[in-house]
């Protein structure tokens, strides 16, 4: 429609959406990290999850409490997004999916598909998915080492095909992208589409918990340029095979390379369109953000009030200028860019994704 | 008047997009598309509660105090006599409301002349539809 917009208006227009979305806040998707339980024990696990749950987690009946008062409060209500852990590994998932039922809000789930039977998903299906994201993260060798498991890639396939066969209205597969994977994306883009999958992400791995000691998983500035630079080459190739190829919502980019990667032009919406309840009840933008970015406890304050009074770090980002972006060109843009790249320190981002595409 | 910028901000981020899919799909997260609120099955079956294949619906989206509904999208009926539909709207809020135009256009090769039918969406994400004959 609008490919050939000037880059200087496409920003100017961004910066515009991006204002207009800050003042409205609507919140459109909200993550329910209903446990932090796992099936597999992830080499670069974000939230260090295992198959023990070590903290606290909120009760069934408190996440029931946590679903009735969004229904209530928002109107419209948010897209509810069921993460993890592993979701399916909740013990009571099946009256929890009857509440959001019951309710008629409309929501998604993100799983690695190990627990992910046909019973499973006639479930899932019978209390109204609206979408579902599978995990796999390579060919069989290199997605079973990242997952720790030998039949880890076979257990994810079988997923991914009884979710092809159920014909949900929205789903994909996301991957997430080490340094062994690189060589072998157009393999997999193969196998993807062997499996009809019809939508493809590429997530950089970032150093949050289990992968913030390790450094092999972590793509550096040149593996990070060659992975955009493979989804802006294979896009309409393989779009037109159908296949929709996409990065992931991470990292700002210029509306030149944005356009070439993305299928909507992103910034970060965590606390401006997206919110978190965590399965300890901590109230933030999006999982996998740092303690700086928590804004409370559903078990002890009102979720509705607390969005719209609080999550001024996410919407303002005064903090943005006093590190080490501050004197960046590219910041009247970027605002920082992802928020779970910001930690463990608020001084400089983790990785920085205007270094990937040259100085600013 | 929020609901007017709402307007505003899905039609800019489509064009900017190149496209009318609004899609969320945050880090870990799971694709939303927000202009997409719902689906709607429609059975139509005759008086002797025989499915009715190959009737035209047309799905409407009106607001409140609209006399015109703003977009159509049209789907028909299967072997089964079933119309299934994504609900997309460009409209947030709460006035925005749905119906479907059930036509019979190709005379009597479904097995009869049924007359036109309207029905609004009350539902959460199906209906029956029972059609007189003409």
């Amino acid at each position: 429609m609008m490919r050939c917009v000037p880059s200087a208006a496409a920003h100017a227009a961004l910066r515009w959406l991006r204002n207009a979305d800050v003042k409205d806040h609507q919140l459109l998707y909200l993550f329910l990290e209903l446990t932090r339980r796992c099936n597999l024990s992830c080499r670069h696990c974000g939230s260090d999850c295992t198959s023990n749950v070590a903290s606290e987690e909120l009760t069934t009946d408190s996440w029931i409490s946590v679903i009735s008062h969004i229904a209530e409060a928002f109107s419209p209500p948010p897209f509810l997004v069921l993460s993890g852990g592993e979701p399916l590994m909740h013990p009571d998932l099946s009256r929890i999916l009857s509440c959001i039922r019951r309710h008629g809000l409309r929501w998604g789930m993100v799983s690695n598909g190990r627990a992910l039977s046909r019973p499973a998903l006639d479930i899932l299906v019978s209390h109204g998915i609206g979408s579902i994201t599978i995990s796999l993260d390579g060919l069989e060798q290199s997605h079973n080492w990242l997952r720790n498991s030998a039949d880890a890639f076979a257990r994810a396939v079988s997923a991914i095909r009884l979710v092809a066969a159920a014909a949900l209205p929205t789903w994909d597969v996301v991957t997430c992208v080490h340094p062994a994977v690189l060589d072998e994306l157009d393999a997999v883009a193969e196998h993807l589409l062997s499996l009809s999958v019809p939508a493809w992400r590429l997530f950089r791995i970032f150093p949050a918990g289990r992968a913030r000691t390790n450094a092999a998983l972590l793509l550096d500035t040149e593996q990070t340029r060659r992975m955009i630079g493979w989804v802006a080459a294979r896009r309409k190739h393989l779009r037109r095979r159908g296949l929709s190829v996409s990065l992931s919502c991470e990292g700002w980019l210029p509306y030149a390379t944005e356009r070439r990667v993305r299928s909507v032009a992103s910034f970060c919406r965590a606390g401006i369109n997206i919110g978190a309840i965590l399965s300890n009840g901590t109230i933030t933008g999006c999982t996998n953000n740092a303690h700086y970015f928590h804004e409370g406890n559903i078990l002890k304050d009102n979720f509705a009030w607390l969005w719209e009074n609080r999550f001024e770090k996410f919407r303002k980002r005064q903090w943005v200028g006093s590190s080490s972006c501050a004197p960046c060109k590219r910041l009247k843009d970027c605002r920082g860019g992802s928020i779970h790249l910001w930690q463990p320190s608020m001084e400089n981002p983790d990785f920085c994704y205007a270094e990937v595409l040259g100085p600013g | 008047m929020k609901w007017l910028a709402r307007i505003w901000k899905k039609l800019l981020t489509a064009a900017l997009a190149g496209g009318i899919s609004l899609v969320i799909a945050a880090c870990y997260g799971t694709p939303y598309n927000y202009a997409f609120v719902g689906t709607w099955t429609i059975h139509v079956k005759s008086k002797t509660n025989v499915p009715i294949p190959g009737l035209k619906v047309s799905i409407l989206e009106y607001v409140v105090g609209y006399a015109a509904p703003d977009s159509e999208n049209v789907v028909y009926t299967d072997s089964n006599g079933i119309a299934f539909t994504q609900l997309e709207t460009y409209h947030s809020g709460e006035d925005y409301h749905h119906a479907a135009l059930i036509q019979d256009i190709d005379s009597l090769q479904n097995g009869g002349a049924f007359r036109d039918t309207l029905i609004a969406k009350n539902a959460p994400d199906s209906s029956t539809v029972i059609l007189n004959p003409q």
